[in-house]
């Protein structure tokens, strides 16, 4: 493991390397920072940018705007209390209140070093844990990885935000769009029509565009024209000392703890860990009354948890190949554009890809901090400004991006589609990246449950013969189990409460992104 | 009256309409794979034919599909209920207050209706002409007419920004990227 680490670190340190990774890190920053947009989006535009990369440059770029999008939420959530990503919204509750007593400097000074901290502490669980589990998952068979996949599909559907029955809908959907083309066992034409475009398939990258860029834009033109009214407009970061921060030590590791834990569940890791990290410090505080009303635990412990996000999404993504969020989702396309096999192999055929990828965490992590602490009064100026300049310009890059996958204007329309259904999609409150996770899973799964079969003279119980297959099946019987039950003693929300729900509105985008 | 609960209502009625446009899908994959003539290229034992997956897949949409109908059709058989007797009271429900200055939200909405089909026509304008129009022009007026759909009135920042922008674009994908568009 540390040879391979030391190869990776070696791979990213040339020059080039290293601006890519600058240059994204600064992005994400950016990204993450207004309010609306997402890092699922930021990666999907530079996609074109990307094909005539190889394919670790090309990684690390994505790597880098996965992480400063992270720390970029907390700008807006900080300042304005109205946080850039929907896993910034914890650290507004007391950020803002910091901010309005002059401490805005000092609150984004602990999100930078909590940041710091728990990507640090991320990246360690990840080194750790990616080698451990890749050498454990590449000696699956395939029914192994077929049930990997059947449960991660579960796991995303039953912790994603809304309700399971959402996920799932949108989960065997993407499912089902997965199956056109060619199968891949006998090589019999789908849903093709006749469409010679379509025999390999629905173009993932193309829909990815359509989900990630397309459909966004749609849902944001809503955010066009609002102001951004900033509490303070000359900031200087105050980073705290490290006798403050060694004083805070339980908020990092927590966080980190969380960060990492949760955030290797796929589908589950941003959005929910800040909040848990945040209410579990609190409860362990001799004084929790505090919390809310703008202490720096209240900032520290969700932007730890924030980036140790980042390691643990890297654990499934390059152990198993199930994508934790939407970012990961697109990183695993952009793999399979660049020739790579995600999955359980992937550790074993392009070790020194992964290594890489994971030294990139670790370098983006440290431009994140040197960036935020030198530059960070240039990258609040971007909260000020109306969107409306920027979304054309990301539909000429979507528009591109499709393009490219193919070089012709097939993937453009497809891209067009699939922006129109996740922008309905979203608009219902169905996540889509349920969606976009059935199609990554879905061959994967095909393919695994149909060679299993065969190697088995077609006999089901394989599925059930080890005990890891067992703890499987029990753990997706188990989630639905669960999901039935809850469905049938629970009451609708207005007799429950004998109040109106509110009105379902689209939310947050990163990682339903 | 009631105006959150129905709105709630309203929503709900949106959910039903995308859940029957799922359900479509779901029965016209079930239909179209096991109508499908194709012959298999490879003979195979297998247990699982080419439609086995994409017919477990539709079944199980539709079912769920279903499953999601039922509970929205419950849900809003609740908030009806609720409608009723709010009007039979003559209460106001939570949610009413939100309803100031309905006039100002329904052109609000007006106008974001008319900003997304307005970027869906223009992009497909733009995505149809890449063929035959030159791209650095036609990325130039692209971006000149959406920043008109999204409200911006300063011609001159507009032409500006516009020109830049396409001739950015075409710099870096025709020139540099040697993209074949």
């Amino acid at each position: 493991m540390i040879e391979g680490l030391i190869g990776g670190f070696a791979s990213i340190l040339g020059p080039l390397n290293l601006l890519l990774l600058f240059a994204g890190t600064a992005m994400g920053i950016m990204v993450g920072a207004l309010p609306g947009l997402s890092s699922p989006m930021a990666i999907i535009v530079l996609l074109p940018l990307t094909y005539s990369m190889e394919t670790l440059p090309a990684l690390l770029t994505m790597m880098g705007v996965y992480v400063g999008t992270k720390l970029g939420g907390s700008y807006s959530a900080i300042l304005l209390r109205t946080p850039g990503t929907p896993a910034g919204a914890c650290t507004a509750l007391d950020g803002y209140p910091m901010a309005q007593r002059g401490q805005a400097g000092l609150a984004l000074g602990y999100a930078t070093m909590g940041s710091t901290c728990g990507g640090i502490f991320g990246w360690i669980l990840a080194v750790t844990c990616v080698p451990m589990l890749a050498s454990l998952a590449v000696k699956s068979s395939n029914a192994d990885i077929a049930l990997i996949g059947i449960l991660g599909l579960v796991m995303v559907s039953a912790f994603v935000r809304g309700s399971m029955l959402r996920g799932l809908i949108g989960v065997t959907l993407g499912l089902l769009i997965a199956t056109v083309g060619l199968d891949p066992i006998q090589a019999t034409s789908r849903f093709t029509f006749g469409s010679y475009n379509l025999m390999s398939g629905v173009p993932f990258a193309a829909a990815l565009v359509g989900f990630f860029g397309i459909a966004v834009v749609l849902s944001d033109i809503k955010m066009i024209g609002r102001r951004s009214h900033m509490i303070i407009t000359d900031i200087t970061l105050a980073l705290p000392t490290w006798k403050d921060l060694v004083k805070r030590w339980q908020c990092i590791v927590i966080g980190g703890l969380y960060g990492t834990g949760i955030g290797a569940i796929p589908g589950v890791g941003a959005e929910i860990s800040p909040w848990i990290a945040w209410a579990t410090v609190r409860n362990k505080s001799k004084t929790p009354e505090k919390f809310g009303t703008g202490i720096p635990e209240g900032v520290l412990t969700p932007e730890a948890t924030n980036n140790a996000n980042t390691g643990g999404t890297m654990v499934p993504m390059l152990a198993l190949g199930i994508p934790g969020d939407g970012s990961t989702a697109i990183m695993l396309g952009a793999m399979v554009l660049h020739g790579l096999e995600p999955g359980v192999t992937l550790m074993k055929n392009s070790g020194d890809i992964v290594y890489g990828i994971l030294a990139g965490l670790l370098v983006s992590t440290m431009f994140m901090f040197l960036i935020s602490w030198r530059a960070i009064r240039y990258f609040i100026l971007v909260l000020k400004q109306d969107r409306s300049w920027l979304f054309p310009f990301i539909l000429v890059l979507a528009t591109l991006g499709a393009f490219l996958t193919m070089n012709t204007l097939f993937p453009v329309f497809i891209a067009i589609t699939f922006g129109v259904v996740g922008y309905i999609f979203e608009s219902r409150n169905f996540p889509v990246v349920t969606v976009v996770l059935g199609i990554i899973l879905g061959p994967i799964v095909e393919e695994n449950i149909r060679l299993a079969l065969a190697l088995s003279n077609n006999n089901w119980t394989t599925f059930v013969a080890t005990w890891p297959r067992q703890v499987m099946v029990a753990a997706i019987v188990g989630l639905l189990a669960y999901e039935v039950y809850k469905g049938l003693t629970s009451k609708p929300a207005a007799r429950k409460r004998g109040i109106s729900p509110k009105p379902i509105t689209s939310q947050g985008k990163e990682d339903k992104k | 009256m009631a105006k959150g609960r129905k709105r709630a209502v309203q929503e709900k009625t949106k959910d039903l309409l995308l859940a029957f446009g799922l359900l479509v899908v779901g029965i016209v994959a079930l239909i179209v794979i096991n109508a499908s003539t194709e012959e298999t290229s490879i003979a195979s034992a297998a247990a699982l034919t080419y439609a086995a997956m994409p017919t477990i897949y539709a079944w199980v949409l539709i079912a769920l599909v279903a499953l999601f109908m039922a509970t929205t059709l419950r849900a809003m058989w609740v908030e009806r209920l609720a409608v009723q007797r709010d009007e039979e009271d003559d209460t106001v429900a939570p949610g009413d207050e939100a309803q100031g200055d309905v006039e100002t939200l329904g052109v609000r909405r007006k106008t974001i209706l008319l900003r997304i089909w307005g970027t869906l026509v223009v992009l497909l304008a733009y995505v149809l002409l890449l063929e035959y129009v030159h791209f650095m022009i036609l990325t130039t007026l692209f971006l000149l007419v959406m920043f008109l759909v999204f409200g911006q009135r300063s011609i001159k920042k507009i032409a500006a920004v516009s020109i830049c922008g396409g001739a950015a674009f075409y710099f870096l994908f025709i020139y540099i990227l040697k993209t074949p568009i």
